[in-house]
């Protein structure tokens, strides 16, 4: 009887958590909610275990369980409460995700916690988008620690507005922040149909079912993998403050029943906002093991993965940074990197899997003033794979935001988009071709500040048995007669008639030709 | 006479009325040259107008095997088809794959022309920089072009322009501002692009039919509409839901006749499972995705869930029981049909005495139970459940993934399904309507009688469309320019199917509006009337749970909608009389095996009422009615089944 139970319950508990995720998107504000569904939802036991998660990109992956884990024991939760926080140092990705945990209450005994995060448009800070080259987490945006949003059903409205006034467009992220409530509300209703239709005994029994079956199911795939250590080292190409390499190095151990992940030959926290906080690295690993499994079917997503494996990280490197340091490339940039280095060092445990490494950035842009904040990232190639060519101008690995229509961004904003397109001859070359990077120019015609956070403009991603590595990407400023190739990373200030072109990396080839 | 015929993967359905009476007929489909069977299926007919439900531009498309075309965009953006929205189809898949494309790289052209957000030209389209594009396609003929230029919604001229200078090239030309006048570029191509390789197949096939068929045709669009086969070989993109949009739209029509307007539909199929909700009128999307292309026309928003009664159950490795999306199909099908030995739904019904082998297909088609027991029994063992036990658990789980869908159509979208009858067509559906129904506490399932050929019946009752929409992106307070934009978009409407030759006066506008909070990414449909921010507000709250008081308002589209007359609007149903005795057969339930009784719908008669469980059948639909449940047969033999106590 399990084994179709496990299906049905499967279904029903995703259904809630996927329900929750459309009402978010489908009403929120943010361009990085609606179009980029850079949001999570997911449901909780009254543990703080994950039992399922409805995630558009992967990068929030560790970072609700670790959130979690982190906020649970601070409160003592009663019906009604909803806590809010997007504090990087107590499970947190950077500021701008901001993070809602509700508890639900049946009778009187605490049952599950429901949780959503959202990336919203700004969270205040210097620069606007709150996604610029710093150095402090201070100068990247309001620090949210845990606190109530909401106590027994009454809104902390003082706290609220003081907050909300330290964000651009305030009207906007009230509406957001409406979304993410009322997504929490309708899966709270959910759960309690749930509840009356199969009892609250069977729920949590096959919560526990669920957990198990993808912990035997993880076991399997570690199983298939002799026993031994697999180390692989890369590099991110600067800080934004000094050009020096950045090394990242992991050390991957299969065990009988587990798998150690050991970072702590990583470099040194950095000056600039690279820093990747240790949820971060924990979604990564996350992310490269849920794509290993997913090649032997389609299991569910919940803290049962992750039990098998052990992630070791040094407090003090670039993977487990010590505040108040900044912190908002470590999620785009840094995620990109760990998953390259990661696949780097389990391609000789899967090497019929494995592919070679994709553009391994988002190219993020950041364009503003004091009255508005506009945000969006670009894809590249993604690297060729043990039988096949690597797909062109798409996101890959820890992302999969859309793009925004260049007929919205024209209207919404004084930018014109002057070409988007692929980037050709950019994908490495070998048996299997790596995909294409792409191009997109803008032309500013207004006096804006702009904020670059690129990477793979000093190393190329790389290719595997002999296929060659992909185009570096390019960051180009032409200013009247003026053609400026730009560093990856950087703020600037741009007048109207000034052109940015970005080329985004190509995928690393696979095989010798 | 005027007759309908749908043209369906397995079978082609014909539907007409004597005196006023349904008739029916079905064949074989012939997928190599589907118009045999619909000459076969008309032979001895004296048919005047056919209306008719095709999934010729659907297959062409899903195989793609559409015309050669060409691509042309504004400078810069060639590769907009390939690029899409950036995103990959699948998160965690390292072997995901793209869309497959419709055009080749090589024949995407950028041409030098720019137009801003505001519609002013920015850089012209010159005669020289046509004539440069002509030659390179001269160069690399094609059947067909697509021209897709950046916002093109709010100054179509240089698309204009382009058409007229291939035209006298004898190329089927599609221009996005005629086919989809709104912005988001992408979507916008994608629709244009669909069409212009859509085009070319569409005419082909209506050419051949005309010829042995030379009479009035008209073709079923997605929208529940129908229009001349004239004008569908320039709209090939309109005729991709076809027969689907034909089986909701009878839905709605029979439902109606009954005195409900509140219904989710489901059509269970082989492979597959449609399903609608519908609130008086019939509900559109605009995002409506076929085999990864966006399409932005107006839609009938049918829902498909990979669950039908080919899906295969699995075992993962996991331990857990999986039905699906992989179907057994038409071809090898089902273990019990003889061909394969892969364990679907049907065999699970098979075993559970749901289906009786004697009266399938009415008993012209021996189902091999002895093959289905062996195909159920590798899953049996692997779960340690007995073979009837394992087929209830099949069905379990093919079922929660129609929940699913169900759920996606009504809760997820603020609508309770409580208040909705299950109203329920196609071969499959009737042997799960029950449990579905219970799961979501839905109270009153609707079965007509002719359920087997129900997409043609809708397509016989279905009026003439034509939609039209327009980008305005104006501020729900510019109540003069609204009023404005809608009064040019009806003259518009008015003049172009005056120029098709259709009687205007028939004709009815329907208006809505696409409307949003100012900076939200997602608009809401809603009629244009004096209230329409009222009722904004109000379908926000339903949809989302809030609204924002005083927030600006944005007027993003116009739609335009005509709508002509049926051409039949009455009909009766009378059965078949048949030698057939009911008897006593045995089904397993969750109880084990009951004896049930074995009724032939031809057998009842109208206001009689019976009590489940019990099988009601006919030849290409049979029905499991679990206790529990009253059965009443209602106008027109429609059965109509309630849980006890409501």
């Amino acid at each position: 009887m399990k084994a179709i139970e496990l299906e049905i319950f499967n279904k029903l508990f995703s259904a809630v958590a996927e329900e929750m995720g459309i009402v978010l998107r489908r009403s929120a504000f943010s361009p990085n909610i609606r179009e980029r569904c850079d949001f999570s939802c997911a449901i909780f036991d009254e543990e703080g275990e994950l039992i399922a998660q409805a995630s558009h990109i992967p990068v929030h992956l560790g970072a609700m369980p670790s959130t979690m884990e982190s906020v649970k024991p601070l409160f003592d939760w009663k019906p009604g409460d909803v806590v809010i926080t997007n504090d990087p140092f107590s499970g947190g990705t950077h500021l701008p995700d901001l993070t809602l945990i509700k508890p639900i209450f049946f009778k009187d005994t605490l049952t599950f916690f429901l949780v959503v995060r959202a990336h919203h448009a700004d969270v205040g800070g210097r620069y606007a988008g709150s996604m610029a080259v710093t150095s402090s987490l201070e100068e990247e945006g309001v620090l949210i620690k845990p606190t109530y949003l909401i106590r027994e059903n009454r809104l902390e409205e003082n706290f609220l507005n003081s907050l909300l006034r330290k964000f651009r467009n305030p009207k906007e992220r009230e509406g957001d922040f409406k979304a993410q409530l009322f997504s929490l509300k309708r899966g709270e209703n959910r759960l309690r149909e749930l509840a009356l239709n199969y009892g609250i005994s069977k729920l949590k029994e096959m919560a526990s079912a669920l957990k198990e079956y993808s912990f035997k199911a993880m076991s399997t795939l570690l199983r298939s993998v002799p026993l031994g250590s697999y180390t692989f080292t890369d590099y991110l190409d600067d800080d934004g403050f000094e050009i020096k390499d950045i090394p990242i190095t992991v050390k991957i151990t299969f065990k009988e029943e587990e798998v150690l992940v050991d970072f702590t030959s990583s470099a040194s926290q950095v000056r600039g906002c690279l820093n990747a906080p240790r949820a971060v690295t924990y979604s990564a690993v996350y992310y490269v093991f849920l794509s290993l499994l997913n090649t032997l079917g389609d299991f569910p997503i919940n803290q049962g993965c992750f039990k098998p494996i052990k992630i070791i990280t040094k407090p003090g490197t670039i993977v487990d940074p010590l505040p108040p340091c900044a912190v908002a490339g470590g999620n785009v940039e840094t995620s990109q990197r760990l998953v390259d280095v990661l696949l780097g060092a389990l391609t000789l445990a899967f090497p019929e899997i494995i592919p070679s490494a994709s553009c391994g950035t988002m190219n993020n842009v950041a364009i503003g003033n004091n009255l508005w904040a506009y945000y969006e990232t670009i894809g590249g190639g993604m690297g060729a794979r043990p039988g096949k060519d690597g797909l062109s101008g798409v996101h890959t690995h820890m992302t999969n935001t859309l793009n925004t229509p260049v007929e919205a961004l024209e209207h919404d904003y004084p930018i014109r988009i002057e070409r988007y397109s692929l980037r050709k001859n950019s994908g490495g070359l070998g048996k299997f071709k790596g995909g294409e990077g792409l191009i997109r120019e803008y032309l500013f015609l207004e006096k804006l500040s702009v904020c670059l956070l690129s990477e793979r403009r000093r190393y190329s991603p790389y290719g595997l048995k002999g296929g060659k590595p992909g185009a570096k990407g390019e960051n180009w400023l032409i200013r009247k007669e003026e053609t400026l190739l730009l560093p990856g990373k950087i703020n600037l200030l741009v007048n109207p008639g000034d052109r940015l072109i970005i080329m985004t990396p190509g995928g690393g080839g696979w095989g010798e030709l | 006479m005027l007759v309908a015929v749908d043209t369906g993967g397995t079978f082609t359905d014909l539907v007409y009325l004597e005196n006023s009476t349904i008739k029916t007929s079905k064949l074989f489909s012939t997928p190599k040259d589907p118009s045999q069977a619909v000459l076969n299926i008309l032979k001895d007919l004296k048919v005047k107008v056919l209306i008719h439900g095709t999934t010729v531009g659907t297959n062409a498309f899903l195989e793609r095997k559409g015309a050669k075309i060409a691509f042309i965009t504004t400078l810069g953006f060639e590769d907009l088809l390939f690029i899409g929205r950036q995103a990959r189809p699948s998160l965690y898949d390292l072997w995901v794959e793209k869309p497959k494309p419709i055009v080749e790289k090589t024949n995407c052209l950028g041409i030098k022309e720019r137009v801003n957000a505001k519609g002013e030209v920015l850089i012209p389209l010159t005669s020289s920089e046509v004539q440069r594009i002509i030659n390179l396609i001269s160069q690399n003929p094609v059947e067909a072009v697509a021209i897709c230029l950046l916002h093109s919604y709010l100054y179509p001229y240089h698309e204009k322009k382009l058409k007229e200078a291939f035209l006298p090239l004898g190329l089927s030309v599609s221009i996005s501002s005629e086919i989809l006048s709104e912005f988001r570029e992408f979507e916008r191509a994608s629709t244009t692009a669909i069409n212009a390789y859509l085009n070319p197949v569409i005419q082909k096939y209506l050419t051949v039919l005309k010829e042995k068929l030379p009479i009035k045709i008209y073709i079923q669009q997605s929208n529940g509409g129908w229009l001349t086969a004239e004008e569908a070989l320039h709209f090939s993109v309109h005729t991709i839901l076809s027969g689907p949009a034909g089986g909701v739209n009878g839905a709605l029509i029979w439902a109606k006749s009954l005195g409900r307007s509140k219904i989710i539909t489901i059509d269970m199929g082989g492979t597959s499972t449609d399903v609608c909700l519908i609130k008086e009128e019939l509900p559109f999307t605009k995002e409506y995705f076929l085999d990864g292309y966006p399409l932005g026309i107006p839609v009938i928003d049918i829902h498909t869930v990979g669950a039908g009664g080919g899906s295969i159950a699995y075992v993962d490795k996991g331990g857990a029981l999986k039905v699906g999306p992989e179907s057994a199909s038409a071809e090898p099908g089902p273990a019990c049909y003889g061909k394969g030995n892969l364990p679907t739904v049907t065999d699970a019904n098979l075993l559970l005495g749901r289906l009786l082998p004697e009266i399938f297909l009415g008993g012209k088609f021996k189902l091999q139970r002895e093959r289905a027991e062996r195909a159920i029994y590798s899953i049996a063992k692997t779960i340690g459940l007995s073979l009837e036990e394992t087929a209830l658990g099949i069905i379990k789980v093919a079922n929660i993934n129609m929940v699913r869908a169900l759920r996606k159509i009504s809760l997820e979208r603020g609508y309770d399904p409580q208040e909705f009858s299950l109203f329920c067509y196609g071969g499959a559906a009737g042997l799960h309507v029950c449990a579905l129904a219970k799961e979501l506490g839905i109270k009153e399932i609707i079965i007509p009688k002719i359920a087997g050929s129900f997409s043609a019946f809708g397509l016989l009752f279905s009026p003439p469309i034509k939609d039209f929409s327009q980008t305005v992106w104006l501020p729900s307070k510019e109540t003069k320019l609204i009023n404005q934009a809608v009064e040019n978009l009806k003259k518009y409407a008015l003049k172009y199917i005056q120029k098709f030759g259709m009687p205007s006066e028939d004709f009815k506008f329907e208006i809505f509006l696409d409307l949003r909070y100012k900076g939200q990414g997602f608009e809401l449909t809603i009629p244009f009337q004096e209230n329409y921010l009222k009722d904004f507000e109000e379908e926000h709250y339903r949809q989302f749970g809030y609204t924002l008081s005083g927030f600006p308002v944005e007027v993003v589209n116009l739609r335009v909608r005509l709508k002509g007359k049926p051409l039949v609007s009455t009909w009766k149903v009378i059965p078949q009389k048949k030698n057939f005795s009911s008897f006593i057969t045995k089904v397993f339930t969750e109880k084990g095996f009951v004896e049930v009784p074995v009724i032939s719908w031809d057998s009842l008669k109208i206001g009689e009422t019976l009590k489940g469980p019990l099988l009601v059948w006919e030849d290409f639909t049979t029905l499991w009615v679990e206790e529990n449940l009253r059965v009443i047969v209602e106008d027109n033999y429609t059965l109509v089944l309630k849980y006890e106590g409501y």
